[in-house]
């Protein structure tokens, strides 16, 4: 199910919020992770199953973990065989194909005939999820946090559907306390409205639009060098407010619900380098990475080569975990390399003299360069893509009549609302937990309504980061 | 959390209260609404109606669908919005692009000529992916289309193709300035599936550079219709002289056996696309446009129309037994053939009383009728053309269509398959193979 949708916002959400609230609250767990199943196997029933068994061997590899007595031996078996069991999941489910494609190519290279290859579906999701569970287990192991009180409490925290199929990535040991004792308030529940709202109208009435252009310019076989330029911007805009208009509404819905969700956006558009992007950009998915990755390779203990390397290879693996593509390893290099790059000139990018503005501006040029690898469909498009962005490509043909789809004035009104809105410092994260006045409730509900009354007549409703 | 306190006094707690309880109603009174409404209407209520079917993802997502397809406030408000982001932007909706001077081009049409030739994924339903690498699109078609032709030689009969440029290929300045006067003539798919058809010795008219001659020739240099998809009755006419042309050249025209005519009629059209882009209202507001057809008249017969028990979309001469076949869809349909929905339904003529009430009203009629590529084309060789034709199923449809009345191709000696370009797109998944029955007798 999408939070854009009629089905959740009309039918799901009032029934799950109506029952909920008028379940004592000891069963309000086992409702929200009924709910979640209801939830997530609206896409495709059979998922369920899967997440329902990483979950119970989570749970049982936890208390194999946490059991009194065991020795940190046993322990190390459990954790490993657990990161293993959910690792092998997600990389079937996920890398298969791209495995045995890869494999067809080099037979092919070797001049042997390449095979079939059994077509594997993605649950959606299952990158989230996973990660939610091996939290769970190596903070268990690490002793960061205390093993669930309940099944229930798990199934819920593995489960709950705010933050199921596109995160934020939230850590057990965040929500643990959450899971046994939540404060349900007026003012906590209109903050959940108020950020859901924003996060609502991020998507349909911005993201959306933007992602028509993107489309329609990534799709085109040889764009002009204008076009191409405003493809990647449109595309900037959408997968920013796309993906952080779906994390507001996550934090949203988990605040009417109790929950508090950390802030995974901040400005990042805002950013002066690099690696400031990653501190403003998806941010649990980075702090993820850095907690559970980062530091067991060895983080910048191990003198700076080694971080260095350290750095290129979680970005390596981050672009991995984003998809089965060489594009997406790709755009994880670039953004590895820069890290480095920076690290080495002490957390400062290459422009650090220059005014703020032009910082931001090369960060933002930079962040264009890698949303270039990260949209197109393989490596050779994202070349192609580069040469008509610098007018090295083929002669535009038929792709001028993009102009007809471009510059038009609804697109671009949105695109400039977009840039007005990634340059201003505040941050719908930060502007819901402010007191609350009608004029603010006014405009949320404004927002609210425009939003579903745009999500009504839009065809054209993706959510990208289903697909990692 | 910054936010006021649990022990906030109530008055400074109105905003939050105001807003909880003004979402909750708006989220509760749109089911709520939805379900009243249709019991007061006697209807099923929609949303029980995914508890009746097993929970397939198939399933579920037909009733999410007609969840929102049905919902009053979609049906409300869709036609509000879309009619404003067009008043106030020119946003004509998913299915067209708005053009200058008012012109509206089909959305499809535009995206398979900038999107150009692109790998055919093929059928992303199946459990294996096929080691093959992905061919472009208009290779697969090439590959349909040589398939039909092997299976026609076998019957003797000769295969001509006739892809039909959609309108951005030939009106491109009337979809953006950027084109610049008269430029046509992209780099497509369509062009490389004519050569490889030749390379393959599949005969194929290329119509683009017959219109593009053309264009200097007609007084108002349109050859497509500025709110439809489709060509003017000139344009069909155009089509259907380079196509005789063709077999002539081919030796494959039949004897002139008929002294077809031609009469002057004329037609109020308005677009197919303003249908499309489903704003009610909106093709009010468009006056409709004047046609001027020459409607090809039998000496014998009249009109080229099907009798009444002729099956709907086929056209077979009642008298002569024609050794010519078209299979098309709406191009060869359009002025030739009723139109399956009332969008079809034109005025024709001038206002004239009843003679039973009084009342003036239009007189009206379908379009005017064989003055269509079909019959234009039996005009210019003076021999009767059968067709078979279905809106948007020229890949698949018209030969599944033929499969299933096979008797039509006897006495045939070629077969003119005609479709328009962005049928090209749908690759291998939109232009199945459709065996021919086999011959009696043989």
């Amino acid at each position: 199910m999408v939070f854009t949708t009629p089905i959740f916002l009309f039918y799901f959400l009032p029934l799950f919020l109506l029952i909920y609230f008028n379940l004592p609250y000891r069963w309000r767990n086992c409702w929200i992770t009924l709910a979640s199943y209801v939830f997530y196997g609206w896409w495709e029933p059979w998922f369920v199953t899967l997440m329902a068994f990483t979950t119970v061997a989570d749970f049982i590899w936890g208390h194999v973990i946490t059991r009194p007595g065991a020795t940190r031996v046993q322990q190390r078996a459990a954790v490993t065989a657990c990161v293993v069991t959910n690792l092998c999941l997600l990389g079937f489910f996920k890398y298969f194909m791209f495995a045995a494609e890869t494999f067809n190519a080099l037979r092919e290279t070797f001049g042997a005939e390449p095979v079939r290859i059994l077509r594997v579906t993605l649950p959606i999701g299952i990158s989230f999820y996973t990660f939610h569970s091996l939290t769970y287990i190596i903070d268990l192991y690490r002793g960061h946090a205390t093993p669930a009180r309940s099944f229930t409490d798990f199934s819920a925290f593995v489960a709950l559907f705010p933050d199921l199929v596109a995160g934020p990535i939230i850590r057990y040991k965040t929500l643990a306390a959450q899971l046994t004792l939540r404060q349900h308030t007026v003012e906590r529940f209109a903050s959940g409205i108020a950020i859901f709202c924003l996060g609502f109208a991020k998507k349909i009435l911005l993201a959306n639009p933007c992602g028509q252009v993107a489309d329609a310019v990534f799709n085109a076989a040889a764009p002009p060098a204008l076009d191409a330029w405003m493809g990647v911007l449109a595309y900037a805009f959408q997968i920013y407010f796309d993906f952080c208009g779906y994390s507001d509404m996550a934090v949203g819905l988990g605040r009417m619900l109790g929950f508090d969700f950390l802030k995974n956006f901040d400005a990042p558009y805002r950013s002066e380098s690099m690696t400031e992007v990653w501190r403003r950009w998806h941010i649990s998915l980075s702090s993820v990475l850095r907690d559970y990755l980062y530091y067991p390779l060895g983080g910048n203990r191990k003198g700076p080569a080694r971080t260095y390397v350290n750095l290129a290879v979680v970005m390596l693996l981050g672009g991995l975990w984003h998809g089965a593509k060489w594009n997406f390893i790709a755009w994880g290099a670039f953004h590895g390399l820069w890290l480095a790059f920076e690290r080495w000139r002490g957390k400062r990018s290459a422009y650090h003299a220059w005014p703020r503005p032009a910082r931001i501006g090369l960060t933002f040029l930079l962040m264009l360069f890698s949303w270039v690898l990260f949209r197109a469909d393989n490596l050779g498009a994202a070349r192609d893509y580069f040469a008509a962005m610098f007018g090295l490509g083929p002669a535009p043909g038929a792709s001028i009549l993009l102009a007809a789809e471009l510059y038009r004035p609804f697109p671009l009104l949105i695109m400039a609302i977009c840039a007005l809105l990634v340059v201003q410092p505040v941050q719908a994260h930060d502007w819901s937990l402010e007191p609350l006045t009608f004029a603010r409730a006014s405009l949320l509900l404004g927002l609210l309504a425009l939003g579903v009354l745009l999500m009504f007549s839009q065809d054209f409703n993706p959510f990208l980061y289903f697909q990692f | 959390m910054r936010a006021n306190s649990p022990t906030t006094p109530l008055l400074h707690r109105r905003p939050q209260l105001a807003l909880t309880v003004v979402f909750l109603g708006l989220i509760a009174a749109v089911p709520v609404s939805q379900t009243a409404l249709e019991l007061v209407r006697g209807q099923r209520v929609q949303f029980t109606d995914v508890f009746r079917d097993s929970p397939t993802s198939g399933n579920l997502r037909r009733h999410e669908a007609a969840l929102k397809e049905k919902s009053w406030v979609q049906q409300t408000f869709r036609p509000v919005i879309q009619r404003l982001m067009f008043r106030a932007f020119g946003d004509a909706g998913a299915k067209a692009v708005t053009g200058r001077d008012g012109w509206l081009f089909y959305r499809p049409d535009v995206r398979f000529l900038i999107e150009g030739s692109r790998p055919d994924t093929g059928d992303a339903a199946s459990r294996w992916v096929q080691p093959a690498p992905p061919a472009a699109q208009w290779e697969s078609v090439a590959r349909a289309i040589r398939r039909f032709d092997e299976q026609l030689e076998q019957r003797g009969i000769q295969l001509l193709i006739v892809p039909v440029p959609g309108k951005p290929s030939v009106h491109a300045e009337q979809l953006t300035a950027r084109a610049g006067a008269g430029r046509t003539g992209f780099a497509s798919p369509t062009r490389e599936l004519i050569a490889e058809l030749e390379r393959h010795g599949v005969a194929a008219v290329d119509l683009l550079p017959v219109f593009e001659r053309a264009r200097s020739s007609v007084p108002s240099g349109k050859l497509y219709l500025a709110h439809d998809t489709h060509w003017t009755p000139h344009g069909a006419r155009l089509a259907a002289e380079a196509v005789a042309a063709r077999l002539r050249n081919l030796g494959w025209a039949p004897q002139a056996t008929t002294a077809f005519t031609l009469r002057k009629a004329a037609v109020d059209r308005r677009g197919d696309i303003l249908e499309m882009m489903q704003i009610p209202g909106l093709r009010d507001t468009f006056a409709p446009q004047r046609i001027e057809c020459d409607q090809v008249l039998d000496p014998a017969l009249g009109p080229l129309v099907p009798g009444p028990s002729e099956r709907p979309g086929t056209y077979r001469h009642p008298i002569h037994q024609s050794p010519l076949l078209v299979l098309g869809d709406s191009f060869s349909r359009i002025y030739q053939l009723p139109e399956p929905r009332s969008l079809g339904t034109a005025v024709v003529g001038t206002e004239s009383p009843d003679p039973e009430t009084g009342e003036r009203r239009l007189s009206k009629r379908l379009l005017p009728g064989s003055a269509g590529f079909v019959s234009h084309l039996a005009h210019a060789l003076q021999a009767p053309v059968d067709a078979i034709v279905s809106d948007g199923g020229a890949s698949t449809d018209v030969r599944r269509k033929l499969s299933t009345n096979p008797e039509i191709l006897e006495g045939k000696r070629v077969v003119i398959w005609q479709f328009v370009e962005r049928d090209i797109a749908l690759g291998r998944a939109g232009w199945a193979d459709v065996p021919l029955p086999v011959e009696l007798g043989k």
